[in-house]
């Protein structure tokens, strides 16, 4: 949900549920100003291999299922949060697939510009990933062969019904 | 009064369905409504496993009340990202 896509004109915050390919390009231009001269971007993309403790797991692909109204209203919500806690922040833009997405694709996106690179541009980047994914509701479903497991975040008690 | 109920991820799963309507007693709190889940649904066990409830699109707490037309939606822990 933008107000207008064409970049350096008034459309601070952007939101986009899609099913297609992301491209970082597009969501850097996207946020891009004539008065911004910084720009963070963070990609999450799909971890094929996952190491822990000594131990390996692999994952053949993801699938993404999202609540759609309710996960627009809650990153526009926090895109809204973000630019009050870094006045500096400019425009913010950030993008979640949904469906299945192969080892390597980025499955969300979030890109942050600032007049300049310490005005809390790579903060303000690192904050919106880490809220976007405890808060917009969105779920994965890891696929090994025909094993197909939904993944759970973190319980946060704030938000847990049963804490 | 009459609310609709939708599932996502795990709870969707465990319960085999995707959404229903239900029709409860006007001043019910999203908790009685968990109760009521848990008789008719136990395998989401919804009573004994992190939940969230939201409420026409934003998180509510256990004592919200529950008003006629409201779009609720119960699911585990968010995993995007």
């Amino acid at each position: 949900m933008t107000g207008n896509p064409t970049p350096g004109t008034d459309a601070p915050i952007h939101f986009r549920l899609t099913a297609e390919p992301l491209s970082m390009d597009a969501l850097v231009a996207l946020v891009t100003r004539p008065d911004c001269g910084a720009v963070a971007a963070f990609a999450g993309v799909v971890r094929g291999v996952t190491v822990a403790e000594e131990r390996s797991t692999e994952t053949e692909y993801l699938v993404y299922e999202a609540y759609a109204l309710m996960a627009e209203k809650q990153s526009l919500a926090l895109a809204a949060e973000v630019m009050r806690r870094w006045p500096q922040v400019r425009s913010i833009a950030m993008e979640h697939r949904t469906g299945r997405c192969e080892i390597g694709e980025p499955t969300v996106a979030v890109a942050v510009a600032t007049p300049h690179r310490n005005d809390g541009c790579f903060e303000a980047c690192r904050y919106a990933i880490d809220r976007l994914k405890a808060v917009v509701p969105i779920w994965k479903q890891e696929n090994q062969g025909a094993q197909a497991t939904w993944v759970e975040g973190e319980a946060q008690s704030a938000l847990n019904v049963n804490p | 009064m009459i609310v609709k109920v939708s599932l996502f991820a795990t709870l969707r799963q465990k319960a085999g369905l995707s959404q229903l309507e239900l029709e409860l007693p006007a001043g019910t709190t999203v908790r009685q409504l968990l109760n009521l889940l848990d008789e008719r649904y136990p395998a989401m066990r919804v009573l004994k496993v992190p939940v969230y409830v939201a409420v026409d699109g934003e998180y509510a707490s256990a004592d919200t009340v529950l008003r006629h037309g409201h779009e609720i939606a119960l699911f585990p822990p968010v995993s995007g990202g």
